[in-house]
């Protein structure tokens, strides 16, 4: 079967505000943009000029559902280390944020992983679109892949950096 | 009527010239990624021939022996201002800012982009409109000619002048200048794209009449406030071609007016603005070289305007307050 | 132009089958011709796969379909018909379930090409780079392989002429550098374009291997960077002179060379200049890069002057050459489909004076195995028993390494490759294949999925806890996952240290290695799926162990840590002693019907010419009798061209 990745329009986002609303509990993309930072190791600033922060927060409860989502953000926020040690069953998650993050792509999670770790209500919203595969999540979340910054270079295909470039001193 | 007073009005040119950059830059930047294709060709024409327009009146300047000024800050030098502002040397009320793309940035661009109107240049003072002052330099370098003799005025070396050679993708059009005629032809060509006439009996099998190089700046900007290209045979009040389709809520809510201050939130974007300046500063004292002997550096040009344009758009997402996002810390130059 | 569905319009002058790169170039030496000589002509080019000529939004669409594939490999841009299927990519995973190539074996044939108007030349990394005079006389010099109908003189002339058709960038003196060129190949002669600028890589490496030598049986060969010829625009070179004497004169083509960008806005638009998108393969995002659709988007301009007509007709696929009673070719049959996966198609049938097969060197083969010639059924123009045997690839072996810590080299920057490091000329060619080194501009990308690869090691060792003890790789992956600007810091010091030396392989003409046609293997429409026969001989073998030798020495004077493994390489394993390699295809597809001095054991002379059918030209790489070291594309263009000449003198064309 032949996938086509899924075309997110990463500037559907509702006004940026949402996020810079100052508020006594933090809210869930504030949450998502903390726990971003620890694990990428990049600023917020660097994060948010990518245009996808909303994009991705959504995407993460499109493949797991909004209460595993929220579960993990919670943890995710106390402890950023935690998450991401091989004996936490968030392991995978954490892992699949940073792909989103420095790659624009999503890896299967491991298989029952959701049974293993959820009751049947919160199972019940695991992936319920079928995005729980192998993929590229947009044409935009391959272009801005922290990856290509994080090595100096612009993603190849996109953003040309102009003739005789590559023969500049790095 | 000096060769001083010939020299002052180029350099104001050349300001006037690049204070048009940015604006266009950020409307254009603005749009989202893949959108809006006509209008960002549109724009993208438009900000190369300003470029050429600033190479060209660099050729006007090095050929009459006057120095071009690029950067700023410097004893001597011109100073750095920032947007929004007044047009500089432009005496007719014009405030721009750096709008990302909407009507009234384009309603804007249309007032810089103002064609001839000969009537209020007779009676206004001073230099009205950017046309005029294009028409106030031949004059006047007509006039020195005649006075003086076209080997006191034609006094620059032939190797300061760029040419096609030295860049690309300006269509054979970066003309050398070394005497009378080849000036008037430089201010032709400026004044042509600019503020020119609409050129109703254009040549050639151009099917998409009405898409940059067909027609002037102001009239490309209008067919994007109105939604309609010029057909070949419209007078000038009103294009009846083809729809011209805008999605004007496909562009990045960058804040207006921009922020009084430098924005200080979110962590980490002072590293992000100066990241851009450092840029930008790069690219005008590229420019600068180029303009004053050191040709090749025209085309390495071509990679900072690159990394300008990724820097632009990536500060334009990022949001500082009241679902709005920072502008790029442009500046520009007056003397 | 018309893109028209014509059944028997009427008989054209010319019919080529192939919108590719080898027909197209000559559509337009011989329109140029006729334009210059004030004939008429009547031109029709039959493409298999879809397509259109120029446009915006098709090449916006492949680009975004670029951005969203996980495996960013050659055709994966690009629409694959089912009605024209494409051989499969990454062949090496397929066998024996490829889509199209029925894989006989004992090795997969790991090479591809496109079907779709412009064909490979959409997803070509763009290197254009000339054989050596030696490749010519392999047989002759070094007792191995076979010799061609003529030596490098006579092709030279060619070569220029290809050269300003594709719009090469390199300068004449940098490649005399190359070894067994002389100053008098070149003489006066200029490229249209300089060089590209060296990629910084380039300038580290070159200064590590300086005064670099390399003993290949008891003889010492210097090896040196060299920049390599790309047809990729870059700037004009205000002295040189076009060579193309087939285009007539006029003080319009008389000023300075004007580097031909996107086909939609050729000379003021995008593509001027190579933008450094580093994607060549699989994509030219500026349209810097050639591709034959600008070689349509010129044929375009030349239908539109008086008495030439070309037309191309897309949804077209061959199926069998038809003969008249004297034995030339009367007709193509073609297949004319509508939707590109719905298996529904209409006979048409294509009649002309003069025809030439130009789909690539197995799509010919197949199509003259499948039509009815001779009694004996062994298809058309096939007298020599040759047609489909020799089939050849450069077979491609990677190697790779990291630079010390203070040495970054930077890749994923630039065009592919923008210097060989090559062994392609010596005495050790009667003994092992030569070959040319692609000096890799962007990083273990192909080798081993960077940056992809270096990611998930860091944040997920775990999946790479089963590597082998003695795996290089091994002291890549942290104990425990990484993260933050620990993350950050290790992803830019690794990659941007990462090198890469690709090596393409000559391969020597066998019989054994063939294609072949079976009426139990049809594709959706009918026609006959390629059957491949193919293995690699002792003679590759030897040479990729001296490859990958070259590569450990070249490594160990960078002071450069290698972490070549054939464990993890890419591709298929092939043996030779106890050594272990794994190769995969550069995509070039030869010899499956070479030229020759004679009928009994060549399928067309020296101009391409059929020796059995006296009005057909079968053109292309599968013409070649050996494959040299270069890339074959710009060899393949000089024949195009040269049989494009003969063509002209020999089609008799009406005035205008």
């Amino acid at each position: 079967m032949k996938h086509r990745p899924v075309q997110i329009h990463p500037y559907a986002v509702p006004a940026i505000a949402e996020y810079d609303k100052h508020s006594e509990k933090p809210s869930e993309l504030r949450l998502f943009l903390d726990v971003s930072i620890a694990l990428t190791g990049f600023t917020e600033a660097e994060l948010k000029s990518t245009g996808l922060v909303r994009a991705y927060f959504d995407e993460i409860a499109l493949v797991v559902g909004h209460a595993i989502r929220t579960h993990f953000l919670q943890q995710a926020a106390k402890d950023p280390g935690a998450v991401m040690r091989k004996d936490s069953m968030w392991q995978p998650l954490a892992q699949n944020l940073l792909r989103l993050w420095y790659l624009g792509q999503w890896k299967r999670m491991p298989k029952c992983w959701a049974r293993t770790h959820f009751d049947e209500k919160t199972q019940h919203s695991y992936d319920e679109f079928g995005r729980d595969i192998d993929r590229v999540v947009s044409p935009q979340s391959y272009q801005e892949g922290l990856v290509w910054r994080a090595i100096g270079v612009n993603p190849p295909g996109a953003k040309q950096p102009g003739f005789g470039s590559w023969g500049e001193k790095i | 009527m000096t060769l001083k007073k010939l020299h002052t009005m180029l350099q104001m040119a050349l300001e006037v010239e690049l204070f048009t950059i940015p604006p266009y830059l950020t409307a254009l930047y603005s749009i989202e990624e893949g959108r809006n294709s006509v209008s960002v060709k549109i724009l993208q024409s438009v900000a190369m021939e300003e470029m050429l327009h600033a190479a060209l009146v660099s050729n006007l300047m090095n050929a009459v022996g006057a120095h071009p000024q690029v950067e700023s800050g410097g004893k001597g030098q011109p100073s750095r201002r920032y947007y929004p502002a007044q047009v500089p040397h432009i005496a007719r009320r014009l405030n721009i800012g750096l709008l990302p793309f909407s009507k009234r940035a384009v309603e804007d661009f249309m007032l810089i982009e103002l064609p001839e109107n000969r009537t209020k240049w007779k009676t206004g003072p001073g230099t009205y409109s950017i046309g005029q002052l294009y028409d106030q330099i031949r004059n006047l370098l007509v006039a020195v000619t005649e006075q003086l003799g076209v080997a006191k005025i034609f006094t620059g070396a032939r190797s300061l002048q760029l040419s096609e050679v030295d860049y690309y993708g300006a269509g054979g059009r970066l003309k050398v200048v070394t005497d009378l005629d080849s000036a008037l032809e430089a201010i032709a060509e400026i004044s042509q794209q600019g503020e020119g006439r609409l050129h109703s009996n254009a040549a050639g099998d151009e099917a998409e009449f009405g898409l940059p190089k067909e027609v002037a700046h102001f009239y490309r900007f209008e067919q994007i406030l109105e939604g309609r290209f010029y057909d070949r045979d419209d007078d000038i009040r009103k294009p009846t071609g083809p729809r011209l389709l805008v999605d004007w809520k496909a562009v990045l809510p960058v804040a207006v007016p921009g922020p009084k201050a430098t924005p200080t939130s979110p962590p980490g974007i002072g590293a992000t603005l100066d990241a851009f300046t450092a840029t930008y500063e790069e690219l005008l004292a590229c420019l600068h070289q180029a303009f004053n002997g050191k040709k090749a550096k025209l085309v390495s040009a071509v990679p900072i305007m690159q990394r300008l344009k990724v820097q632009a758009t990536e500060i334009m997402r990022i949001g500082i307050g009241n679902g709005q996002t920072c502008p790029p810390p442009f500046w520009f130059i007056e003397s | 132009m018309a893109e028209e569905r014509c059944s028997g319009i009427g008989a054209y002058d010319v019919v080529v089958v192939g919108g590719g790169v080898t027909g197209t170039v000559l559509a337009k030496v011989v329109a140029e011709l006729a334009w210059r000589d004030r004939k008429s002509l009547s031109i029709l080019i039959l493409e298999a796969g879809t397509g259109m000529v120029g446009g915006d939004a098709t090449h916006n669409a492949y680009l975004n379909t670029y951005y969203g594939a996980l495996a960013k490999t050659p055709n994966a841009p690009y629409p694959i018909a089912d009605n024209a299927p494409s051989p499969e990519d990454l062949a090496f995973l397929k066998p024996p379930q490829d889509r199209y190539f029925v894989q006989r074996g004992p090795l997969p044939f790991g090479s591809n090409n496109l079907r779709l108007l412009g064909g490979t030349t959409h997803h070509w990394m763009g290197i254009a780079l000339r054989m050596l005079p030696s490749d010519f006389e392999l047989s002759g010099r070094h007792g191995v392989g076979v010799d061609w109908p003529f030596t490098y003189d006579d092709l030279k002339p060619y070569y220029e002429k290809a050269e300003w058709e594709l719009g090469v960038s390199a300068d004449s003196l940098d490649q005399l550098e190359i070894n067994g060129v002389k100053p008098k190949d070149f003489g006066a002669y200029q490229f249209p374009m300089h060089g590209l600028p060296r990629s910084y890589l380039d300038k580290v490496l070159g200064k590590g291997l300086d005064k670099f030598t390399f003993k290949i049986d008891g003889q010492n060969y210097p090896a040196r960077l060299v920049p390599i010829p790309q047809a990729r625009n870059a700037m004009p070179n205000p002295s040189a002179k076009d060579p193309r004497d087939y285009i007539a004169r006029t003080s319009e083509n008389e000023r300075l060379y004007q580097p031909f960008g996107a086909p939609d806005d050729p000379f003021t638009g995008a593509g001027q200049r190579c933008e450094g998108n580093a994607s060549c393969i699989p994509i030219c995002p500026s349209r810097a890069k050639y591709s034959a659709l600008k070689t349509i988007e010129q044929l375009k301009m030349l239908s539109l002057r008086s008495g030439i007509r070309v037309d191309i007709v897309t949804k077209a696929v061959a199926s069998d050459l038809e003969l008249d009673d004297a034995g030339n070719i009367a007709a193509i049959n073609y297949l004319a489909y509508d939707e590109p996966d719905l298996a529904y198609a209409t006979p048409r049938r294509a009649t002309g004076r003069w025809f030439v097969l130009a789909s690539s060197a197995i799509e010919n083969a197949k199509l003259l195995l499948a039509s009815h010639g001779a009694p004996d059924g062994e298809g058309l123009a096939n007298s020599s028993g040759r047609v489909g045997k020799n089939l050849m690839d450069h077979p491609f072996v990677l190697s790779w390494a990291l630079m010390p810590e203070n040495q970054p080299v930077g890749g994923f920057r630039g065009p592919g490759v923008t210097c060989d490091l090559p062994m392609r000329h010596g005495a050790f060619r009667s003994n092992r294949a030569a070959f040319r080194t692609d000096v890799g501009n962007w990083g273990w990308g192909l080798a081993d999925g960077a940056p992809y690869q270096d990611v998930e090691r860091i944040i997920n060792p775990a999946a790479f806890a089963g590597m082998a003890l003695g795996s290089p790789a091994k002291d890549l992956v942290p104990a425990e996952p990484i993260f933050g600007a620990a993350l950050r810091q290790l992803i830019r010091s690794r990659v941007r240290r990462q090198i890469t030396l690709g090596f393409l392989m000559e391969q020597l003409p066998s019989s054994a290695n063939r294609v072949t046609i079976d009426d139990k293997h049809r594709d959706a429409l009918g026609l006959h799926k390629p059957i491949i026969h193919y293995d690699i001989d002792d003679y590759t073998r030897k040479g990729m162990e001296t490859a990958f030798d070259f590569a450990t020495a070249v490594y160990q004077k960078l002071g450069a840590k290698e972490y070549t493994d054939p464990a993890v390489a890419l591709g298929t394993e092939v043996k030779f002693g106890k050594r272990t390699f794994k190769y995969i295809g550069a995509g070039h597809i030869i010899g499956t019907h070479r030229m020759g001095t004679q009928k009994t054991n060549s399928v067309v002379d020296g101009d391409q010419r059929s020796w059995d059918h006296r009005n057909l030209y079968i053109i292309g790489c599968g013409s070649m009798p050996t494959t040299g070291t270069s890339n074959p594309t710009l060899t393949a263009t000089a024949l195009s061209i040269k049989s494009a000449e003969h063509l002209f003198r020999n089609l008799g064309l009406a005035g205008r």
